[in-house]
């Protein structure tokens, strides 16, 4: 589908809101009204002076100043000006105009007018924050500031907000913790949603843990109420082996391409178990991170949703063996991918992490011949996990040996810049408390330590965990070792450190090493983000909206993230963050629209000489070409950032309120000079 | 880009003073696989990145541009077979290309030793590293005459790989050019425990606290003596030096009674591509005075 259908089908979508667009016919009539916030600005800035100034300006009609503009009385001024001084644009002089911007363009807006004809200039952090040492200098600015404002006041336009229907249907991308709980939580609200994963099996890493902490609770019996839940939801359409193709729309409106790989075995496989039984191959388990191994066709873990067995094309022979043997006739070598289309309101994406490859750093020799008894925490978790080949001991991948002296290595991965990663995983030291502390009790003799750079593990429960591993017997050295060493003669691996308390360098013996890896983006996070247009953290992983206020809403409206996909978390917190998205994404699709204010570039046709440059510098991919090959804006897709405006050689395409001569006149006064622009 | 084939060797301190075989070895070696080996008129100490750079880093740059410039008027890349020279020559060189406003500053003072400007044109190279990789192993083959069948510690030494960012050859934590290089020359490489830390003599130890450096030394011996190699094969002057001194001193005041021949890679590699054994100069050395590679070669081709 182009982007210029895209705009047919939005604006059938799209109802107008009755309001009207352009610059109203009325002289322009403004109301300046300077605030104190208490001492904030009138401690700098003498707000009378500037109120005084203000009344001076071409088309002001009022000029006040007033304590705490925010409050209900400063408000009431804007109120009674409007009504009874015909005021019809407003300059509020105050704080920015993220903070409060939206609370004067409201009060005008109840007093019908356009919310779009306030200006909120900023005296506060732009001015009187910045320049308390110099009062007059920064009361000059002040007026500087308000005149700059008047300008932009004069020439602002109405703008209409339009109400888009939404489809009410949701994709969540992932079925790990993250994307089970949003999909329930959509579900529960009568929204289909459809499960992509691209897995054979739903659950992601935490089936795959042994135990979770602080509680050290049996995963799979945490989970499994919420897997079966999703699995057998009415309103849910699950789709293992499944990958996202492509992705088309904005926000309230998506059309998504999804191809399911062939698991070729049908659906009336009863999971006897037969034709891995027989199966002449065998390879890794790339779910049990190597520490078993599986059949060309397989089930990734005894207790795996769905149940039904997959072949892995790749590993195959093609011996037929299981296709002879199934009792049910369920293998079918014939099957073939299909590709699906979902129509859908909102996204989650819930794509999860990837346990750190530490093979790069060549000092701890991970993965290199003649050093398997190095592994990490989640090999570690595979090998205790109930089902494993060790019957949940701990042995040496070498010799089977159960081992006596266990080292664990914290921040590999993390917080190293060698490697790129600065962050700090914040999940490693309770897992590794929690391994160790488990170790501990199952042989209560041999030797665990924990080497750290710091030990993190804050919140409610977590320093009592710290200890009780610590009353076990864990040792906690703290020092970063600087390698691992294998006596060529013995064979033997010991891990070099410095006890940094004590000043000790440290050679210690180890027959097992555990590497703490660090939680990093999955495998295929970059072609995943091209196809939804979302941006990433420099770290990797998608990024969210705003830290603090909007941490599961993605660059992009209509897409939301939830758990890891965003950044390492631990399971409490990604259920929390899921949940979050969940409601977000569910919002629109309750509400059935989505509010949208008209604040799009307009094209001058005559002045456009359809060169695509704004095009190509549309982010969101709002601009496309018509059928007469001229450029057209979907009002849907665009987000008012104006980066087309810069983008074009010849000014043809002006954004609503940002227009070239509403920013100049804007910036005359500051600038220092006096002509205002007349066009 | 300097002119190929041709290398401005750069001497340094230790080698031409105390060392004079491996100089001689190296460019037995060099002119062998067919380098031209230039003479660098006027260089002077490198100087060595340990103590030099520690006191005064800014004409410690200065210094070591002035040799740079020096091979740049050649035309030609510079050799070293030492890791200090190595280390200060390839950094500053890596530095000044990289960062134009230390190249102003250090070029300002390079005026006042004379006409020299710091340009960027040529490369600092390790013999190892032209061995182990311009030549190679599959390369170095033609030219053997005599196969050796030993038995070496491999010393790789600190400033050769280190700092990995700067350096950019190999890793520092599982090097093998030098194992991949030798093992064609018809020796094995055995492993010791931690074999790569430092040898006690770099970074002004030596000189400053002996003792300390012995202690360092001392260790690195026990882990050698407990793989029993037939030779201790380095690929740095200072190193030789302490492996020379140092099982000495641990003979003459430990108690130990240590005979570990001291091979530098040029020289074993002069060896092979048929120096006599007497050029080697074994014999004005302090460890394995006797040693005799012949007594081990099983292919020789010399005649021929
Ligand atoms: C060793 C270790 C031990 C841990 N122990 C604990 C513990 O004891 N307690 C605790 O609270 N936390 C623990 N954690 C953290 C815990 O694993 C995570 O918090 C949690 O699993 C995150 O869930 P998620 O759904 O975000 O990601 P995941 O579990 O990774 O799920 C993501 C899912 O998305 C799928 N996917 C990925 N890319 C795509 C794509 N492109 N298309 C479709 N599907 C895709 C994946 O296949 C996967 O199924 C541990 C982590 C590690 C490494
Ligand atoms: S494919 Fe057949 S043999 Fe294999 S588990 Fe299913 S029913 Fe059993």
């Amino acid at each position: 589908m182009t982007v210029k259908d895209e705009k047919i089908k939005n604006s059938e979508l799209a109802e107008g809101s009755q309001e009207k667009m352009g610059f109203p016919e009325d002289e322009p009539r403004i109301g300046v009204y300077v605030c104190h916030c208490g001492h904030n600005i009138a401690g700098t800035v003498d707000v009378a002076e500037v109120a005084e100034s203000a009344s001076n300006l071409p088309n002001v009609v009022e000029a006040k100043h007033y304590m705490f503009m925010c409050s209900k009385p400063g408000v009431q001024l804007l109120k009674d000006d409007i009504k009874e001084k015909g005021v019809n644009r407003t300059v509020v002089a105050s704080c920015s105009k993220n903070q409060h911007g939206r609370t004067f363009a409201r009060t005008i807006e109840e007093m019908g007018l356009n919310k779009h004809l306030h200006q909120q200039v900023n005296v506060r952090e732009f001015c009187s924050w910045v320049h308390k040492k110099d009062k007059d200098k920064a009361t000059e600015k002040a007026k500087k500031l308000v005149e700059a404002g008047v300008n932009r006041a004069r020439k602002l336009e109405e703008v209409e907000t339009k109400k888009i229907r939404t489809t009410k249907a949701a994709l969540v991308i992932g079925a790990g913790i993250a994307g089970l709980r949003a999909t329930y939580d959509i579900a529960e609200l009568g929204i289909p949603v459809y499960l992509i994963e691209r897995n054979s099996t739903i659950g992601g890493h935490m089936t795959r843990l042994n135990k979770t902490f602080p509680t050290n609770e049996c995963p799979q019996c945490s989970i499994s109420p919420l897997t079966n839940g999703v699995a057998n939801h009415p309103l849910v359409e699950l789709y293992t082996n499944a990958q996202i193709k492509s992705v088309e729309g904005s926000m309230g409106n998506y059309e998504i391409e999804v191809e399911i790989k062939p698991r070729y075995v049908k659906d009336n496989c009863t999971s006897c178990g037969e034709c891995e039984a027989n199966c002449p191959v065998e390879v890794p388990s790339e779910w049990d991170k190597g520490m078993s191994t599986r059949g060309a066709i397989y089930k990734a873990y005894p207790q795996a949703i769905p149940a039904t067995y997959v072949r892995s094309k790749k590993d195959c022979i093609e011996c037929n063996t299981c296709i002879n043997i199934c009792p049910v006739q369920a293998v079918d070598f014939s099957q073939e991918p299909e590709t699906k289309t979902f129509k859908v309101g909102s996204i989650v994406v819930a794509a999860g992490y990837e346990e750190y490859d530490p093979t790069e750093i060549d000092a701890y020799h991970y993965g290199q011949e003649g050093y398997d008894d190095i592994i990490t925490q989640l090999q570690l978790e595979r090998m205790l996990g109930p089902t494993s080949m060790t019957g949940s001991e701990v042995m040496r991948p070498s010799d089977g040996k159960i081992p006596k002296k266990v080292v664990m290595i914290q921040c590999v991965g993390s917080r190293n810049e060698q490697v790129g990663n600065k962050y700090c995983t914040g999940v490693c030291c309770k897992f590794a408390t929690k391994n160790a502390g488990l170790v501990k009790d199952m042989y209560p003799d041999a030797d665990v330590t924990i080497c750290y750079i710091d030990m993190r593990t804050p919140g409610l429960n977590f320093e009592e965990y710290y200890k009780a591993a610590q009353e076990k017997g864990v040792r906690y050295i703290r020092g970063r070792p600087s390698e691992i060493l294998k006596d060529p003669i013995s064979g033997d691996l010991s891990v070099i450190v410095e006890d940094t308390l004590s000043q000790t360098p440290l050679k210690l013996k180890a027959d097992l090493v555990v590497l703490s890896a660090a939680m990093v983006p999955p495998e295929g996070i970059g072609p995943l983000g091209s196809k939804l247009k979302i941006l990433r953290s420099k770290e990797g992983f998608f990024k969210e909206f705003h830290i603090k206020m909007n941490p599961t809403a993605s660059s992009k409206g209509g897409i939301y993230l939830a758990g890891t996909i965003q950044g390492p978390k631990d399971i409490s917190e990604t259920v929390a963050h899921a949940g979050n998205a969940a409601a977000l994404a569910a919002q629109p699709l309750v509400k059935g629209y989505i509010e949208k204010e008209m604040l799009i570039p307009y094209i001058d046709y005559d002045l456009c000489m359809d060169c695509g440059m704004c095009i190509t510098a549309c982010n969101p991919a709002a601009i496309s070409m018509n059928e007469d090959g001229r450029p057209d804006v979907n009002e849907v897709a665009c987000k008012s950032c104006g980066i087309c405006m810069p983008a074009c050689p010849t000014g043809a395409i002006q954004l609503l309120n940002f227009r070239d001569d509403q920013l100049l006149d804007e910036i005359v006064p500051i600038a220092g000079g006096g002509v205002v622009c007349n066009e | 880009m300097a002119r190929d084939m041709i290398f401005a060797f750069f001497l340094g301190c230790l080698m031409p003073n105390r060392y004079p075989q491996i100089e001689k070895a190296t460019k037995f070696v060099m002119e062998k696989l067919g380098y031209e080996i230039l003479e660098m008129e006027k260089a002077a100490c490198c100087p060595a990145p340990g103590v030099f750079r520690s006191f005064n880093k800014g004409d410690w740059m200065v210094h070591a541009a002035r040799n740079l410039c020096i091979a740049e008027k050649m035309d030609a890349d510079i050799l070293t077979v030492c890791n200090g020279c190595f280390g200060t020559l390839q950094e500053v060189n890596k530095h000044l290309k990289e960062d134009e406003n230390l190249r102003e500053q250090v070029n300002e003072k390079l005026k006042l030793l004379g006409d020299y400007e710091f340009k960027g044109t040529i490369e600092v190279r390790h013999m190892t590293e032209v061995l182990g990789w311009d030549i190679g192993s599959w390369g170095i083959e033609d030219h053997i005459v005599r196969k050796v069948d030993l038995r070496a510690s491999i010393h790789y030494g600190c400033h050769f790989l280190k700092p990995t960012t700067i350096r950019e050859l190999d890793s520092s934590e599982k090097p093998t050019i030098i194992e991949d290089f030798i093992e064609v020359l018809g020796v094995e490489a055995v492993p010791f425990n931690e074999q790569l830390t430092c040898c006690g003599a770099g970074g002004g130890v030596k000189a400053y606290d002996g003792n300390a450096s012995m202690k360092i030394f001392g260790e690195k011996m026990k882990n050698i003596d407990e793989v029993k190699p037939d030779i201790i094969l380095d690929i740095c002057p200072f190193c030789h030096l302490q492996f020379e001194t140092g099982q000495d001193y641990l003979n003459k005041n430990k108690g130990c009674n240590y005979d570990y021949p001291v091979i530098h890679i040029a020289q074993l590699t002069a060896y092979c591509l048929g120096m006599d054994a007497e050029s080697l100069g074994l014999q004005y050395q302090l460890m394995g005075k006797t040693f005799d590679f012949g007594a081990k070669v099983i292919k020789d081709k010399e005649a021929a």
